[in-house]
């Protein structure tokens, strides 16, 4: 059986700006042969009290200040040796127009870096690319421009769907986006959208910022704090736009509204939760939000609640390395929901197995399209 | 005369071997922060990233020719040769419009990859290589990186004429910034230096002074002086090792520290803090800057002022 972690990312630090919180020590520790020794001897120094703060940060700085991709790449690999044919959804990032400076290579770079790196070995059919798209770039003078921008990387370099970080700084619903939405439902692509607040936002002005194409009751244009204006961005209700316009299209939601928001049945779990019941192509993705395992139950539940049509098939398992090891170990993640998964089943006498379910068959359903077939 | 002599013989030596202590400091700071790759990366970062394209010292970086000089994949090679600068850089920019192509069977569920072929015909060899590096520069958006790279080709007429410009591109463009990377070492040395020189307490004019008066002092010094510059096989290690650059020679330079340390304490300066001297207080930071100055000049010059004022010690005494 084919498993999937379809929440990863590989980017290495060279491709983040440097005013993103934490980015210039990892920087700097990137720097120096010391500093790095410093982060080593930080975990350590932590040995007996596993997944403490200070050993997730120094894990996390230390997979990020990764030479390359392809070393990044190669540590997430090693953690699923034993799962047999496991395959990885690679989200690439796009941060030159986040309004924190430029990163020190540019976004050409990483997508290059990939293409080449997938040509050796088996790489291409493990490791499965989502273009990131920021419709802001100024290439992307219009839709066609765009949409003739991407179409290369389907059709020659084997990309299999697309990223949206929508936290950065634009709507999904941007006019610009329209054509690659309409191009994508036609192909059946997917889409994967940031849908959850975090530390990766936009940073820059906020004065004279484009009001929204359209507005929904919980957009508060008037905020004055980049970290709050994001919600603007992210905010479930735009999806529902989209998806208005484009009902057939692939999406997945990501992080399910994340861990507070799932424990608290909190309004963006519900309006994902509705979404997914309304559009037979929506899907959410349990990455980042299952470092918490008090979620796993509600998880659990939502796979086998035949009460929301069609959600038990649209939930993704995925992680967010490398992103998520600041929080949790990625062994953890693998073997924790797995169990745990494997034990609510035997408890509620589900004979389908409920892991098997979100980290093989949704995902195979997910990834399908005219370009690739799971 | 001769006390004068002596003195500066014994000035010298003193300052020879502090130089070797702090120039020995300086080189270990430069290995263990990983100074000179990091001062060769920025330099090629500084021409080679392209944000109109692309960042071509990441591609020249990670290329196997020069990926393989690193030490391990998280430090950037302290040296480049200019002919595998200029190989790597042929060949980086010549395939770089040119990607292995996938097409997905979606009957066998796996990627097919084509691969662009850049193998050229041994009979063209020159040419071929000239002709891909020309087209793939014109494909790039127009840049400064652009420019310099069409003038690499300028009266090129094959591979060997393009190699030829960017090596001798390479080897001022080094050059240059190998004074800037020495401009930087004199300020580090200079610190080092300093701190030293506080540490030590080590004040020239009182040094000076007290050599002069102190016969015995000075006689043993120059004794020293005579012992460790006739030694040349050990002169060659110290010199070697304090202008170390690998991990092997960082150990040397340690042990050379060590050594120079151990040879200072053997001539039992006046220096240290707990001398109960009192001293006035604009002769000692006169003094302190002077050691700063001299201590920062490097061993080599020491040695070679050292030698000469041994010349003519030994010129001027049987006259005495």
């Amino acid at each position: 059986m084919k498993y999937y972690n379809t929440h990863t990312h590989i980017f290495s630090a060279q491709y983040v700006p440097n005013n993103v919180v934490g980015v210039p020590v990892m920087r700097f520790l990137a720097q120096y042969s010391v500093s790095r020794k410093i982060v080593q001897y930080a975990r350590w120094l932590t040995w007996g009290k596993i997944n403490s703060r200070l050993e997730r940060v120094a894990k996390f700085a230390e997979i990020g200040l990764g030479a390359s991709q392809e070393a990044i790449f190669n540590q997430l690999q090693d953690y699923y040796k034993g799962w047999g044919e496991m395959r990885f959804v690679i989200l690439m990032m796009d941060m030159e127009q986040m309004g924190a400076g430029l990163p020190l290579s540019n976004y050409k770079t990483q997508l290059d870096e990939i293409i080449r790196l997938r040509a050796k070995g088996n790489y291409a059919n493990i490791l499965l690319p989502f273009i990131c798209i920021d419709p802001r770039r100024p290439e992307f003078t219009d839709g066609d421009a765009l949409l003739n921008w991407v179409r290369p990387y389907f059709e020659k370099y084997g990309f299999v769907g697309i990223k949206m970080y929508p936290a950065l700084g634009y709507y999904p619903f941007d006019e610009k986006l329209d054509k690659l939405y309409a191009w994508a439902e036609e192909n059946g692509v997917p889409l994967l959208y940031h849908a959850v607040e975090g530390v990766i936002h936009y940073r820059g002005s906020l004065s004279g910022f484009p009001a929204a194409r359209y507005a929904n009751s919980f957009h508060t244009p008037g905020e004055t704090k980049p970290v709050r204006y994001q919600r603007n961005f992210t905010e479930p209700e735009n999806y529902r736009k989209v998806l208005e316009m484009f009902p057939r299209l692939k999406v997945c939601l990501a992080h399910y509204g994340g861990d507070d928001v799932i424990l608290k049945k909190d309004r963006w779990y519900k309006t994902i939760r509705e979404l997914v019941a309304t559009y037979d192509n929506v899907y959410t993705d349990v990455s980042f939000s299952l470092y918490n395992e008090a979620i796993f139950e509600t998880i659990h539940h939502d796979v086998n609640d035949s009460s929301v049509s069609g959600l038990g098939d649209r939930i993704l398992f995925g992680t967010d390395y490398y992103v998520v090891e600041k929080n949790k170990d990625e062994a953890f993640l693998r073997d924790q929901l797995r169990e745990s998964f494997k034990n609510l089943d035997l408890e509620k006498g589900i004979t389908k197995n409920s892991f098997d379910r979100i980290a093989s068959v949704n995902p195979g359903r997910f990834l399908t399209s005219t370009f690739y077939s799971a | 005369m001769p006390a004068l002599i002596e003195v500066l013989i014994s000035l010298a030596f003193i300052f020879f071997l502090f130089s070797i202590i702090v120039s020995g400091i300086c080189e270990l700071w430069q290995m263990v922060m990983g100074k000179r790759g990091r001062s060769l990366y920025k330099a090629l970062n500084d021409v080679f990233n392209d944000h109109l394209n692309k960042d071509f010292s990441f591609s020249l970086l990670t290329h196997p020719l020069i990926d393989r000089l690193r030490e391990s994949e998280t430090k950037y090679p302290a040296y480049i040769a200019a002919d595998t600068f200029a190989d790597a850089l042929v060949d980086v920019v010549r395939t770089d419009n040119q990607h292995p192509q996938y097409t997905f069977n979606h009957a066998q569920k796996r990627y097919e990859i084509s691969q662009p072929s850049f193998t050229p015909a041994p009979e063209k060899n020159g040419q071929e290589v000239l002709a891909q590096y020309l087209s793939a520069t014109d494909q790039l958006r127009e840049s400064d990186l652009k420019q310099l790279l069409r003038t690499f080709a300028f009266g090129a007429r094959d591979y060997d004429g393009l190699k030829k410009n960017i090596i001798t591109w390479f080897n001022n463009y080094m050059g240059a910034t190998s004074t800037h990377y020495k401009k930087a070492i004199t300020r580090a040395l200079i610190i080092i230096g300093a701190i030293v020189t506080i540490l030590f307490n080590l004040d020239a004019v009182h040094l000076a002074k007290k050599l002069y008066a102190d016969k015995n002092l000075r006689m043993n010094t120059v004794a020293q002086a005579i012992q460790y510059a006739t030694n040349e096989q050990r002169m060659d290690s110290i010199l070697k090792a304090s202008r170390a650059t690998d991990r092997a020679e960082g150990e040397n330079s340690i042990e050379t520290i060590q050594n120079a340390r151990d040879q200072a304490s053997l001539l039992n300066l006046p220096i240290g803090w707990d001398t109960g001297e009192k001293r006035n207080f604009f002769t000692q930071m006169l003094g302190w800057l002077i050691s700063i100055g001299a201590i920062s000049y490097g061993a080599n010059n020491w040695f070679n002022l050292l030698i000469r004022f041994l010349n003519i010690r030994t010129a001027v005494k049987p006259k005495e």
